[in-house]
């Protein structure tokens, strides 16, 4: 019948395909093995690539690290060291600054490496709209043949951490180059450092960094250095578990602690822990309202269940912080009292300042007599820390109206002091930019993003230009201190939790190093790191 | 053209075509069973029109379908088919297949609907003709056409590229019917041809019957028109609540109705004076003990209430061909 | 007439933004034009082939879609085409036959798929085929651009869509096909003769398939977010991703490309359901005559 024969062409033209399709895939997968011959160390990142362009791509330019290095690093303690820049110092009024390069830097392409290029690096960056401040105040710059000095329009004390991010670019390669960030190429690029970046390839989301030839410094145990992103945490998870990535790192963050205990279990690993300068913490508006009161924003430190808050945000990898706001891995870091909670004395306080609950019905009312409301504006990712914040001060009588936003929102609200409170978080570049120990968040005069510029008090703004003028090691650990007392009286922002930053390493592999700045994706990792046998 | 001129041969029970041998059918549901049809009996001869004659709901459409085997699965059957040799209850599905449409075909109600909405007119012929491989494509095509033509219908080209749709009630019954006679079947199960249809055309389906009745084998005629039953066929059969009470020649069973029901249903009819019968017939799933008429007969006694009539045979005088029965106990 | 800035978004969080650079490059970007003559320029450039330019990915727009319009389509196409076929024969039988033990298990299998969160479900084919059994890859469209390389990485997630649009399709074709038998015409066929496969297949099918047409034209409207979660789980870099960083960014440039594209989608695949729909059920033309 005419169905049976259709049935049956049917039927074996599926079983062949199915079986070519299953042929091909199986061999996919063998052809696709990695080859075992060369030492070659795997880290997965949550930090995706979006787009092959040096310049343009935040995520790229993380991963240039160690092939193209910058000036300068820092290293545990958050100190600045030297990297491509051997030393350099600064005038006496810091207008001008010098940096004498290390010859162990080479291009990966057997260009020697001159101060030349670094000039021209500098002044390119000058270009480019996030570095736009270059260009608007230098004004010349000029070498030798083993240094370059800028000369800038105005005093910048902490040029030498400015520069710790820009890599260094070859000139040789891109003078030729009109529009910076819009180039985009799948390598090899040349690079300088121990490392040069081979290929990057959005598809595979793999970025392969090979042995700079022309390093003459001292070698690097492995060859290959793949970088593999993913687009979601278990992934990520997973692959670390099977052992297909050897560490896993991510930028200004952590490894899920919810999946830690997993990698406890599997017994492959070393679970690296570091403090970490970034955390979340609460913000009042200091110019109007109620967070303009020291006693409010005193009783709202008190009324803060930590312990609870910290466990469940880090799920015990943290710790509570002290009033002092800047955590113990800050240079000149002082222990500063801690923050502790107790309800009666929040409700104490806030009797004492007139903020009475007449009306019997659970929420106080101001010296003027309205209801104590406050507005806790947030974004979305702080909703778990805003919901339990928001519960802790109704404890106390300080009814919360809290209001997740969107992001843009968010900005437009904090710049116009349109909140009483907000919950946001710090990052390492943020605690250590401007005049250092988290100065940029507050100081009402530097505006940006993620900044709250809430502070506009004198002694505040006199500390913070104290510190900009000078680089004696004395006098600033003299004003950090002034500065974690102040924050610890004051109360400009209140930590929720400090926490730990968590890197899980093959236990097979020792000589990891971590930083502040970039945990263990620094030069002196990738110098030190090698099997253990 | 009455139906009593007919001639037909007395062939006998051994050349009966098609024998139905105490059928039962019920239908097995959540509520319970609903009895449908209880010891049905019937034969059809060569060139022989038999007539099931009801009430809507008495079952009649189930007996072409048990007989096709075209039942839904929670209906349990008994019984025994007879078609020529075989044994339809026990033949396989695929023999089944080979049977329905060649050897017994049938023509439903609601033409409109029984037509696939979607494909050509032509292509709803020719392809059962393809299926049971009776001729190529293209001769298909061919005796199409010429059934449409010989059915009456004109611009039979363009027809064969019309729907269904396209078509009225009358001609989607015709070209049903086409669809079935193309196959030359044995035998043809009418069910309700003339349901819904005005006089024009029950007088086309009358001619169609009457053709298929000389030209084909068999046709088994199943409606509630005794009008269209007395011109069309030979004998007929009259049921009520899924059993036949009376069963005979046509003028015979006209002439003198033995059974109550058969006397209440030739009353009602127009020329005699449109008399209904009183009461309602029961639910197949509610049915009364004993006789399933006695509730409504006029002449119910005693026994009838307990007591399941049996079939009578009522000798005819005048030499009919077939023997006039009953199920009374009168 | 979106919410924020799109210049801030270009710099970034935590770099501090001189009120110059912020006008220099509303200026560069012709932001600081009147919208209706910015639309203006946009159409103008759209017949030029000019998309716009993406300041976040820095590349023309039509770079970029062109760039990811073929994995995508390799994705979801693929996994439309067997999830449309198998589904569609499936759920026929499923409908067809639903006493079968074969029937009952496909349509509980197409239940359970069709009320598990597509993340979920998603997570769980990657952790067993992925994770406990290595059959396939952690991510990525390929390792190396072969297409052995492809093959394996696609597979999965192709299979995994797959199985979403496979299931949502035996559900529509099963209740369509249970509407279709109990209609007058299928009782008709077998009485001609016809064997129940044959009535399935040449009869019903026909009548049946004409949700699944709508359906289809309806996938294309949604085939960029709809493949989303699966470009996520397996780290793909296609059309999904990019709409949804184009998104979190208020990538303007993209999103109208975007849209356009989706669009243009939309409505051909409109048209040809249309299209088909005409083809398959003649009675569309009712109103014609």
């Amino acid at each position: 019948m005419e169905i049976q024969k259709v049935k049956q062409k049917y039927i074996s033209w599926s079983i062949g395909l199915s079986l070519l399709l299953i042929l091909l895939v199986l061999g996919g997968g063998n052809v696709s093995a990695s080859d075992n011959e060369s030492k070659t160390l795997k880290i997965a990142t949550a930090n995706e690539i979006k787009s092959p362009s040096f310049l343009g791509d935040y995520n790229f330019e993380l991963f240039q690290t160690i092939s193209n290095s910058a000036l300068l690093q820092m290293d545990e303690n958050g100190n600045i060291i030297a990297n491509l820049a051997k030393s350099w110092f600064a005038s006496p009024d810091h207008t001008e600054w010098t940096f004498v390069i290390d010859d162990k830097y080479q291009w990966s392409d057997g260009t020697p490496l001159t101060p030349e290029d670094v000039a021209f690096t500098i002044n390119y960056r000058g270009q480019l709209a996030s570095s736009g401040w270059i260009g608007d105040t230098l004004v010349d710059t000029t070498t030798t043949d083993d240094s370059v000095t800028f000369i800038f329009n105005k005093p910048y004390s902490r040029l030498d951490f400015e520069f710790l991010s820009y890599s260094t670019i070859p000139k040789h390669i891109w003078e030729s180059v009109s529009d910076p960030e819009a180039k985009t190429s799948n390598g090899p690029y040349v690079g300088c450092g121990q490392y040069y970046i081979k290929s990057v390839d959005v598809n595979s989301a793999t970025l392969i960094l090979e042995k700079n030839p022309y390093w003459k410094g001292e070698e690097p145990y492995y060859d290959t250095i793949e970088i593999h992103w993913f687009s979601n945490d278990n992934a990520s998870s997973f692959a670390l578990e099977k052992g297909e990535v050897d560490t896993y790192w991510r930028y200004a963050s952590t490894y899920p602690y919810a999946a830690v205990s997993v990698l406890e279990q599997n017994n492959r690993f070393d679970i690296f822990q570091a403090p970490s300068i970034g955390f979340s913490f609460l913000g009042f508006n200091l110019l109007k309202g109620v967070g303009a009161d020291l006693e409010f924003r005193k009783a709202v430190s008190s009324a803060i269940n930590y312990e609870e808050l910290m466990q469940i945000t880090t799920l015990g990898y943290g710790s509570i912080p002290t009033k002092g706001f800047v955590p113990p891995s800050m240079p000149y870091y002082q222990e500063m009292p801690s923050l502790i909670y107790d309800p009666q004395a929040a409700e104490d306080i806030l009797t004492a300042a007139g903020y009475i609950d007449s009306d019997k019905n659970g929420i106080r009312e101001t010296p003027d007599g309205e209801e104590l409301l406050v507005n806790l504006v947030i974004r979305q990712e702080y909703s778990r820390e805003g919901k339990l914040v928001a519960e802790y001060l109704r404890d106390v009588g300080i009814q919360v109206n809290l209001k997740v936003v969107e992001v843009n929102t968010w900005y437009d609200l904090k710049d116009n002091y349109q909140y009483d409170l907000t919950i946001t978080r710090t990052t390492p570049w943020g605690m250590l930019m401007h005049a250092n120990w988290g100065t940029g968040y507050f100081d009402s005069r530097r505006t940006g993003q993620g900044v709250l510029h809430t502070d506009d008090n004198p002694a505040y703004l006199e500390l913070c230009d104290a510190i900009l003028a000078t680089t004696d090691t004395n006098l600033l650990e003299m004003y950090a201190q002034e500065i974690q007392e102040y924050y610890a009286e004051y109360l400009p922002g209140v930590a929720l939790y400090w926490k730990q930053d968590i890197t899980p390493t093959n236990k097979d592999i020792t000589g990891w190093y971590s930083t502040p700045f970039k945990g263990i994706l620094n030069e002196i990792s990738f110098m030190r790191i090698h099997p253990k046998t | 053209m009455a139906g009593n001129e007919k001639k037909q041969q007395d062939n006998g029970p051994i050349s009966h075509m098609l024998e139905v041998e105490n059928l039962s059918v019920t239908f097995k549901g959540k509520n319970g069973d609903i009895p449908a049809l209880r010891g049905i009996d019937l034969h059809l001869g060569h060139n022989e029109c038999l007539a099931i004659v009801g009430e809507s709901g008495c079952g009649k459409s189930v007996i072409a379908q048990a007989i096709m085997r075209l039942l839904p699965e929670e209906a349990v059957l008994s019984g025994r088919v007879r078609y020529n040799t075989r044994d339809l209850f026990s033949e396989t599905n695929d023999t089944m297949n080979h049977i329905r449409g060649k050897e017994i075909a049938m023509v439903f109600q609601s033409p409109e609907r029984a037509l696939n909405p979607v494909y050509k007119i032509g292509r709803q012929l020719v392809e059962p003709m393809v299926m049971h491989g009776i001729c190529s494509r293209s001769d298909a095509h061919i005796r199409a056409k010429k059934m449409l033509t010989e059915l009456g219908f004109k611009d039979v080209d363009e027809l064969m590229h019309f729907y269904p749709w396209m078509c009225s009630g009358g001609m989607c019954q015709r070209i049903l019917f086409s669809a079935a006679c193309l196959l030359q079947p044995k035998i043809i199960i009418a069910d309700e041809p003339t349901k819904g249809l005005d006089a024009d055309r029950i007088s086309d389906i009358e001619h169609m019957l009457n053709m298929a009745s000389t030209e084909y084998t068999g046709v088994l005629l199943i409606t509630h028109d005794l009008k269209l039953a007395q011109r069309v066929a030979h004998r007929i059969m009259i049921m009520y609540a899924g059993v036949i009470v009376e069963s005979g020649d046509v003028s015979q069973v006209f002439s003198n109705p033995l059974h109550p029901y058969t006397q209440g249903l030739i009353r009602s009819m127009p020329e005699h004076g449109f008399h209904p019968i009183s009461g309602m017939s029961p639910a197949l799933s509610d049915l009364p003990s004993g006789c399933v008429f006695h509730p409504r007969c006029k002449h119910a006694a005693q026994d009838c209430q307990s007591e399941i009539p049996k079939w009578k045979e009522r000798k005819e005088v005048d030499g009919n061909a077939h023997s006039h029965m009953v199920r009374c106990l009168c | 007439m979106m919410p924020g800035n799109p210049i801030v978004h270009l710099i970034g969080e935590d770099i501090m933004v001189t009120p110059e650079l912020v006008e220099e490059l509303t200026a560069t970007l012709g932001l600081d034009k009147p919208l209706h003559e910015q639309f203006l320029i946009f159409i103008q450039n759209l017949a030029a082939g000019d998309l716009g330019y993406s300041y976040h990915l820095h590349a023309p727009v039509a770079e970029l879609i062109l760039e990811r319009l073929p994995w995508t389509l390799l994705l979801v196409g693929t996994a439309l085409l067997i999830g449309y076929s198998i589904g569609v024969l499936a759920g026929a039988y499923a409908g067809w036959q639903t006493k079968q033990k074969g029937a009952k298990a496909l349509t509980f299998i197409g239940f359970i798929i069709s009320c598990t969160p597509p993340y979920l479900l998603g997570l769980v084919l990657f952790s067993v085929f992925v994770y406990h059994l290595g059959w396939f890859p952690f991510k990525g469209l390929y390792t190396t651009p072969d297409l052995a390389s492809i093959m394996w990485h696609m597979t999965l997630p192709i299979a995994t869509l797959s199985l979403f649009i496979f299931a949502r399709n035996l559900l529509i074709m099963r209740g369509s096909v249970l509407t279709e038998k109990h209609q007058l015409y299928p009782q008709f066929a077998r009485s001609l003769g016809a064997s129940k496969g044959f009535v399935l297949h040449r009869h019903v099918m026909k009548n049946a398939i004409l949700p699944i047409i709508t359906q289809f034209a309806i996938d294309f409207g949604f085939i960029l977010s709809g493949a989303l979660f699966i470009e996520i789980i397996f780290s793909l870099n296609a059309m999904g991703s990019l709409m949804y960083t184009a998104i979190l960014n208020h990538d303007y440039p993209i999103l109208s490309g975007l849209f356009l594209v989706i669009a243009v989608m939309a409505i051909g695949a409109n048209i040809l359901a249309d299209v088909l729909y005409g083809i398959i059920d003649p009675r569309i033309w009712r109103e014609m005559q």
